[in-house]
C-alpha cells in the first residue's frame, strides 16, 4: 500500500482540476471517466469533491432567486411600453434620455409626451451651449449636453473666490464614456468641451494658471484601466502621455507648477509594479519606488495607494493598502529626507482619506474591524484614534472623504443617508464633528459628495452625483454642485449652468 | 395610431399553447400556435417571460454588484430595454424562430452589461482599488452563511461571479455563459473553476473544521 502512495498523490494532483468542474457538464468524457475512477478510490478526494459541493450549496442558496411580489417591474407597465408605437426616429436610448433636474423621479415607466419633451429639452439644451460658442468644431450641442447631464463629478478646485474647476466623467449609456471638465467664472458653472475618452477622478491647480487633472481611459476589461493626465496651462487643456501602460490614478496634488505627486494603483513599467506613487518636477511624471520593507506584509503586487496629502515639497502622508488580501490591511507612509518610509501597518483596517492641516496635524478616515467607522489624528508625533470625536459614529456608516480647511474646520462624508437620500456631512468646528445640513435635493432617490474646497470659512463648494430613475424608466446619473455660503449649503440648480457668462474664458482644446 | 410591432395582437391567437420545460423541470415560457404552421410570441407571453425572469435577474445581478436595491434597479432598467428591443422588433424579441432560451439569453447578457457599467463607475469615480468594488457595499444577508459567502464574494471579480451563479442556479451551459460574459467556453471553465476555489478557499479559513481536513 505505501509503495502506491507516490502514484496515488500523483493521480490527485492530476485530477485536482477536475474537482472544481464536477456537475456541471464542463469537462469532457475522457475527464469525466478519469474523475470518477480516481474518486472511487480516494477517500481524501471524495472529502474535497464534498467540500465543494457544500460551498456550491451555499452560494445557490445565497443567490437563487427569491420570488416574491409585487413585481419589480409590472405586467401593466409592460405592456404600456410594448403597445406605444415604436420610437423610429430615435438612434439611441441615449438621446431618449431626459434630463429633469431636481425632478422627482418616478417609477413609473413613462409615456411618449415624455420622451417628445426629453428631445425638446435636449435640442434646446444643445442650441443654448452651441450659441456660447464652447464647443470645439468636432462637438455637437447635443451631444455635450447629454454628457453633462448625463454624469458624475468627482472633485473640484477653486483658484479663487470667482474661479474654479470641477471635474468627472460621463455616465449614461453612451460609449464610451466621455470626460467632464466644469469651469466656473464670475458666479457661472460651465461646461468645457475635452473630446477625450475616459474619466476625470482628481483635480488640483497651483494657480489660476496651472493645475493638473487626473483619471483613467477604461479599457477593455473592467478591471483595467490607462492613466489619464490632464495639464492646463492658464490657456489650454493639454493630455499628457505618462509611461505607464496601464494604471488607475487616485489623486493628484500639486504643490507648485514644478512640484506635484499622484497616486494610485495598478501603473505597470517595465516588470514591476513601480508606479503607485509618481512624482512631478515640472518636465516629467516619474514612478517612485514603494518602501521595499512594505513587502514582508504586502506583496507589491498587489499594493495600491490611494490619498497623499503633501505638507512641503519635503514632507507628507500617504495611504494605501493591498488588494486580495484577508484580513484587509492597509499601511500609512511618511515621505521624510527624499523617500517613503512606513510609518504603520494596520491589520483589518481599510483606510479612506488622508487630511493633514500642518506637520503635526491631520486627520484619516478608515473602516476598522466589524465594518465600524474609525477616525485617526496625527497629534504629537504619532497617530492616535479619535472616533469619539465623532460622537455616535455608530449611526454614520462608514466615514469616507476628509476635508480639512484649518485646525479648527473641516468637513467629512460618511456613508449614511437620512429618510430623503442625502449623504451625511459632517463639520469640525475645532472640538467635535457634528452632522451638518444639506439642501433637499430629493426625496425618493439619493446623491452623493466626492469632492469638497472652501475658499474660506464662510465659502466653499462641494460636487457629486445623484442617481434618479427618469420617467421613462432608466437610471440616469447627474451632477450635483452644492454652494456653501454663510453658513448654508444650497443646491445649484442646472439651470445655473445653461446661464451665458458674459466673461467666458476662450479655451482651446488641443489632445494629445 | 397605437400599433403593437412585431407581435400578434392577443385575439388573433389561438388559445394553443407551448410549455417548455428548463433542464430543471421549471415551467419557464409558452408560446402561441397562430394555426398556420407558425409560432409567434404574443404580447401577454412576452411579459410574462420578463415577469418570471426579474427574480432570477434580480438573484443574478446581485451577486455582481453586491447590493439588493442596486440589483432591482438594473432588472428594471434590462426590463425596459427589453421592452424597447421588442417594440423596434430587435432580435431575439422580433424574430419568431428565437425561443424562450434565446430571450432569457439576451436579459442577462444586457443586465450582465449593465452591472458592470455600474460597477465600473462605481469603482473610477468614487476611487476604489480593483476588485475591491464590493466590499464597501451593503449586504443585507448578515447569517453566518451569509458572512462566509460575503467573505468569498470579495475574493471573486464581478466576471468570476456570474460566471458562477450562471452556472450553478441558471443552469446555464459555457457557451450560452461565454455569449452572456463575453468569453470563449473554455474561459468560462476557467473563470469558474477559478471562482470555486477562490470560494472554497474562503470557506476553508472561515472553518478551522473544513481546514484541518484540507486534503494533502
Amino acid at each position: 500500500m505505501s509503495q502506491q502512495q507516490p502514484t496515488h498523490v500523483a493521480d490527485c494532483a492530476a485530477v485536482a482540476r477536475l474537482l472544481p468542474l464536477a456537475g456541471h457538464f464542463l469537462l469532457s468524457a475522457d475527464e469525466s471517466a478519469t474523475l470518477d475512477a480516481h474518486v472511487a478510490t480516494c477517500a481524501a478526494c471524495r472529502a474535497e469533491l464534498a467540500v465543494y459541493d457544500r460551498v456550491e450549496a451555499a452560494w445557490r442558496r445565497t443567490f437563487e432567486p427569491c420570488w416574491e411580489t409585487p413585481q419589480l417591474v409590472s405586467r401593466r407597465s409592460m405592456m404600456d411600453i410594448l403597445t406605444q408605437e415604436p420610437e423610429q426616429n430615435v438612434p439611441s436610448t441615449t438621446l431618449a434620455v431626459p434630463f429633469t433636474p431636481r425632478a422627482r423621479p418616478r417609477r413609473a415607466l413613462g409615456s411618449l409626451s415624455a420622451v417628445a419633451a426629453t428631445l425638446l429639452i435636449v435640442v434646446l439644451m444643445g442650441g443654448i451651449l452651441l450659441a456660447r460658442g464652447h464647443g470645439s468644431p468636432a462637438s455637437g450641442g447635443t451631444g455635450l449636453t447629454t454628457t453633462i447631464a448625463e454624469s458624475t463629478l468627482g472633485d473640484v478646485a477653486m483658484v479663487s473666490p470667482t474661479e474654479g474647476w470641477a471635474v468627472g466623467g460621463s455616465s449614461g449609456t453612451a460609449s464610451p464614456a466621455k470626460i467632464v471638465l466644469m469651469h466656473y467664472l464670475d458666479g457661472t458653472w460651465t461646461p468645457v468641451n475635452l473630446p477625450i475618452d475616459g474619466y476625470l477622478t482628481s483635480l488640483s491647480m497651483s494657480s489660476p494658471t496651472e493645475g493638473w487633472a487626473v483619471g483613467q481611459v477604461p479599457l477593455t476589461q473592467p478591471t483595467q484601466s490607462a492613466p489619464l493626465l490632464l495639464h492646463y496651462d492658464g490657456r489650454t487643456w493639454k493630455q499628457v502621455a505618462v509611461s505607464a501602460q496601464n494604471g488607475q490614478p487616485a489623486q493628484v496634488q500639486m504643490l507648485s507648477a514644478t512640484d506635484g505627486w499622484m497616486v494610485g494603483q495598478g501603473f505597470t513599467q517595465q516588470a514591476a509594479p513601480l508606479g503607485d506613487i509618481w512624482h512631478y518636477d515640472g518636465q516629467t511624471w516619474t514612478a517612485q519606488l514603494l518602501p521595499a520593507s512594505l513587502n514582508a506584509s504586502i506583496p507589491l503586487q498587489s499594493a495600491y495607494v490611494s490619498r497623499i496629502a503633501m505638507i512641503s515639497p519635503t514632507e507628507g502622508w500617504a495611504l494605501g493598502g493591498a488588494s486580495s488580501i484577508t484580513p484587509s490591511t492597509s499601511f500609512i507612509l511618511h515621505f521624510t529626507a527624499g523617500s517613503w518610509k512606513v510609518q504603520r501597518l494596520l491589520t483589518g483596517v481599510s483606510v479612506q482619506s488622508i487630511a493633514m492641516v500642518s506637520a503635526s496635524d491631520g486627520w484619516i478616515t478608515a473602516t476598522g474591524t466589524d465594518n465600524a467607522p474609525l477616525l485617526l489624528r496625527y497629534t504629537g508625533g504619532r497617530w492616535v484614534e479619535a472616533t469619539a470625536s465623532i460622537g455616535n459614529g455608530g449611526t454614520l456608516g462608514r466615514l469616507l472623504d476628509v476635508f480639512m480647511r484649518s485646525a479648527t474646520e473641516g468637513w467629512m462624508t460618511c456613508q449614511a443617508r437620512d429618510f430623503r437620500g442625502s449623504p451625511t456631512l459632517l463639520h469640525y468646528d475645532g472640538t467635535k464633528w457634528s452632522v451638518s445640513s444639506l439642501p433637499s435635493i430629493t426625496s425618493t432617490s439619493t446623491w452623493d459628495i466626492r469632492g469638497i474646497t472652501m475658499i474660506s470659512a464662510t465659502e466653499g463648494w462641494a460636487v457629486g452625483e445623484h442617481e434618479v430613475k427618469s420617467p421613462n424608466y432608466l437610471t440616469l446619473v447627474t451632477p450635483v454642485i452644492l454652494h456653501y455660503h454663510n453658513g448654508r449649503w444650497s443646491d445649484y440648480t442646472w439651470q445655473d449652468y445653461l446661464t451665458p457668462s458674459p466673461h467666458g474664458p476662450s479655451i482651446e482644446i488641443p489632445v494629445g | 395610431m397605437r400599433q403593437p410591432v412585431q407581435f400578434h395582437p392577443l385575439s388573433r391567437a389561438k388559445p394553443i399553447e407551448h410549455p417548455t420545460l428548463s433542464r430543471k423541470g421549471v415551467y419557464i415560457a409558452t408560446r402561441s400556435d397562430l394555426g398556420d404552421g407558425t409560432l409567434q410570441w404574443s404580447l401577454e407571453h412576452l411579459t410574462a417571460v420578463l415577469e418570471r425572469s426579474q427574480w432570477e435577474l434580480q438573484g443574478f445581478l446581485r451577486g455582481i454588484v453586491g447590493d439588493s436595491e442596486q440589483a432591482r434597479d438594473l432588472v428594471q432598467d434590462t426590463c425596459y430595454e427589453a421592452c424597447r428591443a421588442a417594440q423596434r422588433g430587435t432580435p431575439p424579441f422580433g424574430s419568431t424562430s428565437s425561443s424562450e432560451t434565446d430571450m432569457r439569453r439576451w436579459l442577462f447578457r444586457v443586465g450582465y452589461n449593465r452591472a458592470i457599467s455600474a460597477l465600473r463607475r462605481r469603482r473610477i469615480i468614487h476611487w476604489l482599488p480593483l476588485e475591491h468594488v464590493r466590499l464597501l457595499i451593503s449586504f443585507e444577508d448578515e447569517s453566518a452563511e451569509g458572512q462566509d459567502v460575503r467573505a468569498a464574494l470579495a475574493t471573486l471579480t464581478p466576471q468570476d461571479a456570474a460566471c458562477l451563479t450562471l452556472i450553478i442556479i441558471h443552469d446555464f451551459t459555457a457557451a450560452e455563459v461565454g455569449q452572456i460574459v463575453g468569453a470563449s467556453p473554455q474561459a468560462v471553465a476557467k473563470r469558474f473553476s477559478r471562482a470555486k476555489q477562490r470560494l472554497r478557499e474562503a470557506y476553508l479559513a472561515q472553518d478551522p473544521q473544513l481546514e484541518g481536513r484540507r486534503h494533502p
